[in-house]
């Protein structure tokens, strides 16, 4: 396996507990795993088997019941709320199911909103913008307001804006679950190929066990527990 | 986070949302016009009643008989039972005990009566005064008389009457010019028979007043003393006493001083009890118009609060998206604070121009009489700056509840798929 260095992301003894009327509900039961740079790594299980707390919880959007991650090395749940939104702005890229996108401002502010967070200068992230856009093939976009987009389209909208701060890790929830197969097939290969050809790391959670083989590794999550661990395409990095 | 975005951000949301931004921003508006409104028209009622009695003479004290009868312009009550009845009479004698208190420089009766004017086939009803003319300086020290007038001070045939007699506004012929004779018609009822009976007289228009401001003088025909007793039939019962007092500080003195002698049964007023009342009067309108324009404010703040926490509800997704990809609380915070003040300032500044034209509008529509200079509103720029800062200042504190609330949004719960 060629998969050796530093881990982007540590997963340590995670637990996710709710109170609920029933008493207490388990989520996720002792979660661990550690990601590589480079690594496309799927999530994928049944519903309810705990697959989007725990992108959550890797996303710092969630705070687990035990248990500690730890993005370039940082204890992600000991900071406080400032630091936390801090760290999901500079190193963590989310990209959602239902792109989430501002239908009000334009593609190219949507795309510059992570920088604008950021206080990146006008000119810095037009650029980043710009160049990112052209790596998406939306590049003729810009201008457009997201609702006059396509599903592929917007969602394209929703990577370039995950890229912008260039972040560690980018974390996927169900990213072509709304789209169909042709174009979910596409905006996958543009992830595939955001790991593969930038080094780029991936956390996806998906349904779709067609798309889960062709990333470098499956865990397998049932009833809040890690079934299986899977490499399956090694790639060199 | 640059500041300027997150103003593109409110500002845009304010404009997905038009129909819905602009009704909160008349609501704002609404709340300011009227407050601007009923300041300009309270500061220009003050203006007008000042500019009014500031042509009084301060140092003059009214004194009527008795506070029931107040200063009416009742002919012949004497002999007359009923409560309204007065309890003094104020004859010579009156005037002289009066004059021999001190800082009083002179004593001026008068008759006031209500009479019907003919002149040049028209009648017209209309209240004379009937003084020593030489006194008119004295009351209403402004007084200027027109070009050709004389002042027959013991002529009872002479009648001095004010321009707006003479010249009615809004007639096109005079009434009545210089050197014409003019018929006084006094009716009253006959104490013995008890049947309406008139007086007349003809009098012979020696002298116009130009306006002086002083109500009294204004409306006035003046005729001399001898006449008015003898058309009024008042034998030497005066109805009113013009007392002057040596200097205007010593106008409550005097009235003191005249209290101590007759008590509750004399009437005595003074100009600056006037100008108290009057500015109590105008002060006590304004001010309740005043709390309901607050009110409208406040109900344009709720009116905010109502819009941005429907704004917050709607924009779920949005803020939870915003806080996943790294933005502050104080970044959503920001956002829905900046919705308000821009809110806030539209409103205002409209508010402000809506309520110069509706400070006209209450002005024109305050009743006064014919003749009278129009109501004019007085809008000062500090007041202004006031009500515009107020207005926008509520505006953002209606704010900062929904854009708290934003603010605390869990992005767990906002992004939460929607069932």
């Amino acid at each position: 396996m060629a998969v050796s260095s530093a881990p982007i992301l540590r997963v340590e003894q995670i637990y996710k507990r709710y109170d609920s009327s029933a008493g207490e509900i388990s989520i996720l039961k002792n979660i661990n795993f550690t990601v590589s740079k480079g690594e496309f790594v799927s999530i994928v299980g049944p519903s309810g088997s705990g697959k989007s707390t725990l992108l959550n919880i890797i996303g710092t959007l969630d705070r687990p019941s035990e248990g500690d991650i730890f993005i370039d090395g940082v204890d992600a749940f000991s900071l406080d709320d400032h630091d936390l939104a801090y760290l999901r702005n500079s190193a963590i890229g989310f990209i959602f199911q239902s792109y989430n996108l501002i239908n009000r401002a334009s593609v190219l502010k949507n795309i510059e909103i992570p920088c604008i967070i950021a206080g990146v200068a006008k000119n810095e992230r037009l650029e980043r913008a710009l160049k990112i856009m052209g790596l998406l093939g939306i590049e003729d976009k810009g201008s457009f307001k997201p609702f006059n987009l396509s599903g592929g389209q917007q969602q394209r909208v929703a990577i370039a804006r995950a890229l912008m701060n260039n972040p560690s890790i980018i974390l996927a929830d169900e990213p072509t679950g709304n789209l169909d197969t042709k174009t979910g097939n596409e905006v996958f290969n543009l992830l595939k190929m955001l790991s593969n050809k930038y080094d780029r790391t991936v956390v996806m959670v998906t349904h779709n066990p067609e798309l889960a083989e062709k990333t470098d590794r499956i865990i397998h999550l049932i009833d809040g527990e890690i079934e299986r661990d899977e490499y399956i395409n090694t790639k060199d990095i | 986070m640059d500041i300027r975005e997150i103003f593109i951000l409110s500002f845009q949301a304010l404009k997905e949302r038009k129909i819905r931004s602009l009704l909160t921003i008349v609501m704002v508006m609404a709340g300011t016009s009227l407050l601007v409104a009923v300041n300009g028209v309270g500061a220009g009622f003050t203006e007008f009643f000042n500019k009014q009695f500031s042509n009084l003479a301060p140092n003059i004290l009214f004194v009527t008989s008795g506070q029931e009868q107040g200063s009416s312009t009742v002919g012949s009550t004497s002999g007359g039972g009923g409560s309204a009845s007065p309890k003094i009479t104020l004859n010579a004698a009156v005037i002289n005990r009066i004059e021999s208190l001190p800082f009083i420089d002179n004593v001026i009766p008068s008759y006031q009566s209500q009479v019907l004017m003919k002149a040049s086939g028209e009648e017209k009803s209309n209240a004379a005064l009937s003084i020593d003319p030489n006194n008119l300086f004295v009351i209403a020290p402004t007084l200027e008389l027109q070009s050709g007038s004389q002042i027959k001070q013991n002529d009872p045939s002479a009648i001095i009457i004010a321009d707006n007699i003479a010249n009615p506004p809004g007639e096109d012929n005079p009434f009545v010019t210089l050197g014409e004779t003019i018929e006084l018609e006094y009716s009253f009822i006959d104490d013995t028979t008890g049947e309406q009976d008139t007086l007349s007289k003809n009098f012979l228009v020696t002298g116009i007043m130009e306006p002086t401001g002083n109500p009294t003088i204004d409306g006035a025909a003046v005729i001399n003393l001898e006449a008015g007793d003898a058309l009024f039939q008042k034998a030497g019962k005066y109805d009113s006493l013009f007392v002057v007092a040596s200097s205007t500080e010593l106008v409550d003195v005097v009235e003191e001083e005249i209290k101590k002698l007759y008590g509750n049964d004399i009437g005595v007023t003074t100009v600056k009890a006037i100008l108290k009342t009057i500015e109590q009067f105008t002060g006590g309108i304004t001010s309740f118009l005043l709390s309901i324009a607050i009110i409208s404010l406040v109900v344009g703040a709720v009116g905010i609060i109502t819009t941005l926490y429907t704004s917050v509800v709607e924009r779920i997704r949005e803020i939870g998206t915003l806080k996943a990809i790294g933005a502050q609380s104080s970044n959503i915070l920001t956002m829905f604070v900046l919705e308000a003040l821009i809110i806030g300032m539209l409103g205002a500044s409209m508010g402000l121009l809506g309520g110069i034209g509706g400070g006209y509008a209450l002005s024109q529509a305050t009743p006064r009489n014919e003749g009278d200079p129009p109501l004019v509103p007085l809008f000062f720029i500090s007041d202004m700056v006031t009500v515009w800062l107020i207005s926008v200042v509520l505006s953002v504190i209606a704010g900062l509840l929904p854009a708290w609330k934003a603010s605390k949004v869990s992005p767990i719960e906002a992004l939460r798929p929607k069932t």
